[in-house]
Formats: C-alpha cells, sequence, structure tokens
C-alpha cells in the first residue's frame, strides 16, 4: 500500500492494485462518521463499437446506461437496495459519455457494504425478462429529459460539433434506440468491458485502510477475475471543424435559449500536460466572463440575458468552450461573446485573484468525503492518475504560460443551438 | 460539539462550536409571518442586497473584495416554512488558521455592508442594479412553465386552496412586480430590517468570547423581540374524495402531484410517526411506490412521496405516461389502502428506522446540514439529536397504521405531456 499526501492538508490517501487490475485507492478521514465508495467503470456511452476477443462488435445507443440499470439484478431475486437498506445505506448509479459509476454512502457497515458493492456489479444476471421490464422505465427517464431545455441544447450541439464521434448520440440513446437491445447485448460488453482492470474502487471517509486491504485482497469473486481483458475500441476520425453552424428548435420556453460552443483540438497544446491545458483554460473562463468581467457587466446591465453560464468539456482529443444563456436579444448577446472572445487579454492582477480563489476551494474541498472522492475519480478518468498536488499546480500557473496558450488558441470554430419558443414556430 | 444559546437584545445568537471543518459558516435569518403581496419585494430586496453594497457599488468591486477574503460564499435568499418567509443571509469562509488572521472580523465588516449599508443614494435604488434585479425575476417568472415538475406541483397545490400560504408562488407575482420602484424599494428596506425576528447561527472553530464580541459590533439591529405567529398550516376542511384536476402543456412526459392533507397529528407522530410512515410509502429507493409502481410495473422512474410538516401536507411526485395516469393513480391508491389495513411488515419498519438514523447522522458531516438542522429544531420546534435517536425506536407498526388514517389525498394533478401522445 502506497501512501500519498494530499496538498499537505493533514489529509492522507492510501493507493494499491488488486491482484485483479482493480485500482483501489482509499481515503481515511478521522473526523467524520459516513462513508462514500465509488466503484467505477471506464465504459459509458460512446462506447457502442469496439473489438473484443478478435470479435468486431456495434451496439444499440444507450447499452451502456442500459447496463447501469440492469446490473442492479441478481439471480437470487435480491434487490441490491435492500441489503443496503438492511444497514441504513444509499446506492446509486449513473453513466456517462466515457464512465459509468456504482457508489454507496451511509454510515454503518462500510465493510460489509463495500464489500457487497463489488458483488453485485461483478454478478451479472440478465433475463429476457428483466430486460424487457426495464424498457418502460428507461423510456420514462428519457421521455423526463427530453422536456428539459438545456438538455436539448447540449444534445443538439454536440450533433452540431461532431461528424464521427458516438458522442452525438444521447447518453440514454432513444425511445426507439433501447427496444434493439438483448440480454447477449449486456453480457457481450459486459464481458468487455466490466473487468476490474478497466475499473477503479475509491472509499472515503470513516473507514480503516487496513481493513479495505483485508477484505479487497480476500474478495471471492474479485479474486475469480484471472485473466484482464483487452478491448479495441474503435477510432473515428473526426475533423476539426465543427459540422453545422447553427440549429433553430422549438420547445415549450417562455424565453429563448441559446448554447454556443468552440470546439478545439487539444493536440495544438503539445507542451502542456491535459490538467494544465484544463487549468489554463479555467483561468481565461473567470477572466473573461467570470463574477469580475466587464462581460457579465455589460450583459447584464444591458439586459441581454438574465443569466448564462460558461463550462468547458471534453470528448475524446477535444476540448469544448460551451456558453449557454437565456435571452430575449440574442444576437447582441452572440455579437458580445464574439467580441470578447477576438481579443483575449489577461491582466496579472486578474490572473492572480482566480489562482488565490482556486487555492481556497481546494482547502475547502478536503472537508468533504463526497467531493474528494469524486475529484480522485474524475482525476483518474480524465487524467488517468490522481493529482495530490492541486495547490502546488495551482501556484506555478504562470502568465508566460498562460500567454503563450491564448496565442494557440483558436475560438473561431465555433456552432450555434437556439430554442425558441413554440408560439414563434408558426410565424 | 458544543451548542450554546445567547439571548441579544434584538434576537438570538446560537453558537456551534465544532472542530470537523475547515469553514465557519455564518447564517443571519430574519423571520417573518408571509404575506403573499410581500413576496416578491421580499426576493428583490435580498437579491439586491447581495448584489452590491454603498462602498462595494459595482458587482466587479465586490467581486474583487470577495476574491480577497479567500473566496468567501455569500448568498441570500427566502424560502416559504408554513405561515413564515424566511430570509437567509448566509457567509462561509475559511477558518483563518488556513488563510490570516483579520479574516474573521473583515468577513463580518462585509456582511456589515451588505445589512447595513447598502446600496441607496438618496433614498433610492441603483437604476442599473435595481433593473438587473428586475429582469432576472421576471424571468423567473417568465419561465416557471419550463421546469414541469415544480409547475405541476404549484399547480396541484394551487388547485387544493389558492388563498393559502402553501399555494403561495413564492417566485412572486407580475404584478407585485411591475410596482416595485426605486423609492419603494428603499422603504421597504427599512421596514424589512425594523419588523423581523432575527437568530444568528455561528459555526466551526470558534471562540464563545470573540463572535459574541464580533456580532455584536458588526450586526447591530434595532429591532425588538416580538410574539411569533403559529408556524404550522392548518387545513379547514377535509373532504374524503379526492378532486381530479388534468391541465394539458406541449411535454413529452406527463407530470403527476398528488397533495395529500395531514390532520389532527400528535405531537410525537408528528415529531416521528410521518417520517417513517413517508419512509416507508414512497420516501427512497426501498419504498413500497419504488418497489411496486417502478420495479414490478415499469409504470414510472421516479415517483417519490416527501412530507411538509410546516403544511401538515404529504405530497407524492411522479413523471408517467398519459396512458398509464389511471393504472398509476390506482395503484397509488392501493399502496396506501393497504397500509391503512395493516400492511407494514416488521423488516418494512425496521428498515425505515434505520434509514431515519442513517439520515441524521448523516448530516453530521456537513456543516451547512447541522446548521440547517438547528435551524429546523428551532422553527418547527423538534427534539435535540440525541432525544430524537431514542424516540424513533419507539414507534410501533399501530403508530404508522393509525397516522395513515390521518392522511387525505385532497388534490390529483396532472400535467398531461401532449407531445409524445400526438406521434
Amino acid at each position: 500500500m502506497k501512501k500519498i499526501e494530499f496538498n499537505n492538508l493533514d489529509q492522507e490517501m492510501y493507493y494499491f492494485k488488486h491482484q485483479s487490475g482493480l485500482d483501489v485507492y482509499v481515503v481515511p478521514f478521522l473526523n467524520k462518521k459516513n462513508f462514500y465508495a465509488i466503484l467505477g467503470c471506464k465504459y459509458g456511452s460512446k462506447d457502442v463499437e469496439f473489438t473484443f476477443n478478435k470479435k468486431e462488435y456495434k451496439k444499440p445507443y444507450g447499452i451502456a446506461h442500459f447496463l447501469e440499470h440492469k446490473i442492479f439484478e441478481q439471480e437470487s431475486g435480491l434487490d441490491p437496495f435492500a441489503f443496503f437498506a438492511k444497514s441504513g445505506v444509499s446506492a446509486n448509479a449513473s453513466t456517462t459519455f466515457d464512465n459509468t459509476r456504482y457508489y454507496v454512502w451511509g454510515v454503518n457497515e462500510p465493510y460489509d457494504n463495500i464489500d457487497y458493492l463489488l458483488n453485485f456489479v461483478y454478478s451479472p444476471y440478465f433475463t429476457d425478462e428483466n430486460v424487457l421490464k426495464e424498457e418502460g422505465i428507461i423510456k420514462e427517464e428519457i421521455l423526463m429529459y427530453e422536456d428539459d431545455p438545456e438538455w436539448a441544447l447540449d444534445d443538439n450541439m454536440r450533433k452540431n460539433l461532431f461528424y464521427e464521434l458516438p458522442v452525438r448520440e444521447k447518453i440514454a440513446g432513444t425511445v426507439d434506440s433501447i427496444l434493439d437491445i438483448t440480454k447477449e447485448d449486456l453480457y457481450d460488453v459486459y464481458k468487455a468491458f466490466y473487468n476490474p482492470s478497466n475499473m477503479y474502487l475509491i472509499v472515503g471517509g470513516n473507514v480503516s485502510k487496513d481493513i479495505i486491504y483485508e477484505r479487497i485482497t480476500n474478495h471471492k469473486i474479485l479474486n475469480s477475475f484471472k485473466e484482464k481483458t483487452k478491448v479495441k475500441r474503435k477510432e473515428y476520425l473526426e475533423p476539426n471543424d465543427v459540422k453545422e453552424e447553427f440549429k433553430e428548435l422549438f420547445m415549450n420556453v417562455t424565453i429563448p435559449k441559446i448554447r454556443y460552443s468552440v470546439k478545439i483540438n487539444k493536440e495544438k497544446f503539445e507542451d502542456y500536460s491535459d490538467i494544465e491545458i484544463n487549468m489554463y483554460m479555467g483561468i481565461i473562463m473567470s477572466v473573461l466572463f467570470g463574477s469580475t468581467s466587464d462581460f457579465k457587466e455589460k450583459v447584464m446591465s444591458e439586459n441581454l440575458t438574465t443569466g448564462f453560464y460558461v463550462e468547458k468539456n471534453r470528448y475524446d482529443k477535444f476540448l469544448t468552450l460551451d456558453i449557454t444563456a437565456e435571452s430575449n436579444k440574442a444576437d447582441i448577446f452572440i455579437d458580445e461573446i464574439n467580441k470578447t472572445l477576438e481579443n483575449i487579454v489577461i491582466k496579472k492582477a486578474d490572473f492572480e485573484r482566480i489562482k488565490k480563489i482556486w487555492i481556497a476551494s481546494e482547502i475547502r474541498m478536503i472537508d468533504n468525503i463526497e467531493l474528494t472522492v469524486d475529484n480522485i475519480y474524475s482525476d483518474l478518468i480524465m487524467y488517468g492518475k490522481v493529482y495530490n498536488n492541486r495547490i502546488e499546480l495551482i501556484k506555478k500557473l504562470n502568465m508566460k504560460k498562460l500567454n503563450k496558450f491564448i496565442e494557440n488558441l483558436n475560438l473561431t470554430n465555433k456552432s450555434l443551438v437556439m430554442i425558441l419558443p413554440n408560439k414563434e414556430k408558426d410565424n | 460539539m458544543k451548542y450554546k444559546c445567547i439571548d441579544l437584545k434584538y434576537g438570538k445568537l446560537h453558537l456551534i462550536k465544532t472542530k470537523k471543518f475547515r469553514t465557519i459558516e455564518v447564517k443571519v435569518l430574519f423571520k417573518d409571518e408571509i404575506k403573499k403581496n410581500e413576496i416578491t419585494k421580499r426576493n428583490f430586496l435580498i437579491d439586491y442586497l447581495i448584489l452590491t453594497t454603498k462602498k462595494y457599488n459595482t458587482r466587479k468591486k465586490l467581486a474583487i473584495k470577495i476574491g480577497e477574503l479567500y473566496s468567501l460564499f455569500l448568498s441570500g435568499y427566502n424560502t416559504r416554512i408554513g405561515n413564515y418567509y424566511v430570509t437567509r443571509l448566509n457567509m462561509s469562509l475559511l477558518d483563518p488558521k488556513y488563510t490570516e488572521s483579520g479574516m474573521l472580523e473583515e468577513s463580518f465588516d462585509l456582511l456589515h455592508e451588505v445589512i447595513f449599508n447598502p446600496n441607496f443614494l438618496n433614498n433610492k435604488a441603483n437604476s442599473n442594479y435595481f433593473n438587473i434585479v428586475k429582469n432576472n425575476l421576471k424571468s423567473d417568472l417568465d419561465t416557471i412553465t419550463e421546469n414541469p415538475r415544480a409547475y405541476a406541483n404549484l399547480r396541484m397545490l394551487e388547485s387544493i386552496n389558492i388563498n393559502k400560504p402553501y399555494a403561495y408562488n413564492t417566485l412572486g407575482y407580475f404584478e407585485d412586480l411591475e410596482n416595485i420602484t426605486e423609492e419603494n424599494l428603499y422603504e421597504y428596506y427599512q421596514e424589512f430590517l425594523n419588523k423581523s425576528l432575527i437568530d444568528i447561527y455561528v459555526i466551526g472553530d470558534i471562540k464563545e468570547d470573540e463572535i459574541k464580541n464580533i456580532v455584536q459590533e458588526k450586526l447591530n439591529f434595532k429591532t425588538l423581540k416580538k410574539e411569533r405567529c403559529n408556524i404550522y398550516i392548518t387545513h379547514d376542511k377535509i373532504t374524503s374524495r379526492a378532486r381530479k384536476v388534468i391541465e394539458a402543456k406541449d411535454y413529452n412526459q406527463s407530470k403527476l402531484s398528488i397533495g395529500c392533507k395531514i390532520s389532527n397529528l400528535t405531537d410525537f407522530e408528528r415529531k416521528y410517526v410521518i417520517n417513517l410512515y413517508n419512509i416507508i410509502l414512497g420516501g427512497g429507493f426501498n419504498s413500497k411506490f419504488m418497489k411496486i409502481l417502478r420495479e414490478k410495473k415499469s409504470l414510472a422512474y421516479y415517483i417519490n412521496s416527501s412530507v411538509n410538516k410546516a403544511d401538515n401536507m404529504l405530497i407524492i411526485q411522479s413523471g408517467i405516461s398519459y396512458e398509464n395516469f389511471d393504472k398509476v393513480i390506482r395503484g397509488i391508491k392501493k399502496i396506501m389502502k393497504s397500509i391503512n389495513e395493516g400492511h407494514v411488515s416488521d423488516i418494512e419498519l425496521e428498515r425505515s428506522k434505520i434509514e431515519y438514523l442513517s439520515i441524521l447522522e448523516e448530516t453530521y458531516d456537513n456543516i451547512d446540514s447541522i446548521v440547517e438542522n438547528y435551524i429546523a429544531k428551532d422553527l418547527l420546534n423538534l427534539d435535540d439529536y440525541e432525544t430524537r435517536k431514542e424516540q424513533i425506536e419507539n414507534v410501533t407498526k399501530e403508530d404508522i397504521i393509525n397516522i395513515s388514517k390521518k392522511i387525505f389525498p385532497s388534490v390529483i394533478y396532472l400535467l398531461k405531456g401532449e407531445i409524445h401522445e400526438k406521434n
């Protein structure tokens, strides 16, 4: 077991690799009552085409999310939620484009519950009946999201941005695509991706690292995995430009919604690590659009929007800068974004202020079990390693690298999605 | 953890000392009886207060100051709790151990600026920021139907009794918004400061004397303590048959919202039994609703119930396909009736207790939940942590069956989604 310090904030983390290939991280908190554990798999909605055991597969869209629902099915008929409820522990799961996670949190019996988390995820049981049963539930889930304008912006923007990448499709698939999923499909993807060597276990909270180590090392089902699987995901030749520059749709909204996205190929920043790219991009976004920005002052004062937010996302080797807004004067608002992105100048004082704010939030983060565990998990998914020294990294960010980053940044490769009120459809 | 309550001239100072966190949190509560025509004004004022101050008179200046205080978190909002409208001004700062000495005073200085030196000049609000707040509130009202779940819930409550506080729209009202001016906002600010009942909560690794002195110096309110109205809403009449209300809008999914009146609870039922009843019925992944209506019958992705103690109301919500409406309603009624007839197993009761205790304990790792627990305890006159742990064990199966006879579905509201049905 390897001991790792966190940002010199009196918080330790431990790491070991189980013989099955499962990477295990443990963060014992001395003064907490709760525990929180994630068992995550590097398999998400984008992984529909792949080669496994020399065979090529193409699976229906939405299968990773469907599988996530069906993992809770057990041959014994026992419901995992009922097992956790015995000790008042909660569980849930979620699927994104590139990963699926199962998690438990609560106060009582952490070791038995974490054991069981592994048991149920590693005991698939799919039948024609239980697959059929899930279709109704997932259909309602898909319809629920279809009424949400922000999901609609997101779903349509990915279709605008990308030609080839499967992230064009919704995570949950469509009401039609899920009807094609069979139990055989589920076993195929399960065998290919749900191997411990393609997964992570992260545990935080009121736990002893030694007991976790002992329980995981002696875990029966985990020890039965003898072979590490080799899956080759299909690679896509994705052009650098955006597929569509504009799309307009109509929904039950009162104020129009817009999503403005820029597609950026990360390969242009070869001198920067992935986390540096994220951090410099984050600085730029905060300065240009954050609470102290001239942009925000202007668009709020001139009533060009009643609310907007800025995010960055990553899809494969691409980074996107995404601005979402509600606006009755979308044209002028978009002009303002264009002007802001045309000529980026960042003052040293703003740069240093944001670094200070980020350092403060690192200290806040370590008070919170969920945030700490979630951050470790997202580091592993995003970077394949855990950054335990973020405060150092933030301190090392400098103006010279920032300015060079800005020079390399092409923000003209953009697309726009607009949602207009239904009543304007016929005009 | 150590709790102490100190009486101040104008209200109470609640100190919670704990070494578990690296932050200090301060909440100033202003409590008043809710009045429908005051909701919009009060929302307006709170948004205006935290946007700028007289000293930091642009958003940018205030944001820079907040950054200098090591990214202080400052927020303000209103919530309705029963007959009360409660304003919170919250501040969360890093424990100065992790930043620099003097940060505690400086943070309280800023809170003082926000409350006592707002951005009013010549008894008038600043036009620019006045308009920003107005536009935001207007858009909140404009977009109310964009969240179908919340909208269905509001329409359901309005259908029960539009004159009761539970049916007030806490986003406010258009006509009230139009009547707010730069001048009368200032008048309302003074009224607000002078009439609210004030409680201040401070939690963290704090020193009692230090906090007491800072609070007395920086938060020197002039109001006087006074009588409260009853926070609990009671129902005038209860009918045995639920009314169905169906409205249609262009959504993909239909949203179901059922309001059940709760009547004549004993103190023990209100504090404990109702929580367990709700957990068993629809309060979580192991509820009867989830097990039967989702897992067995595949009728919904989510279907849950929740209790609002101050409103004496139990609310059931789900997203369904319209063609399943009757099936879902029959299913819900059947489940509620089965509890009424005694179908609650020992295991269900036992697990609901474990879940209750687990939720209670979970809150103790989160600084904000700890304060919120104290606030709820004070407002609703609940028991303390230790008493709750003991008392919950005393709930019996008979208690659950008895309370089920005090819950009356009043309105079954469906916001019918029309898009999907057309296809």
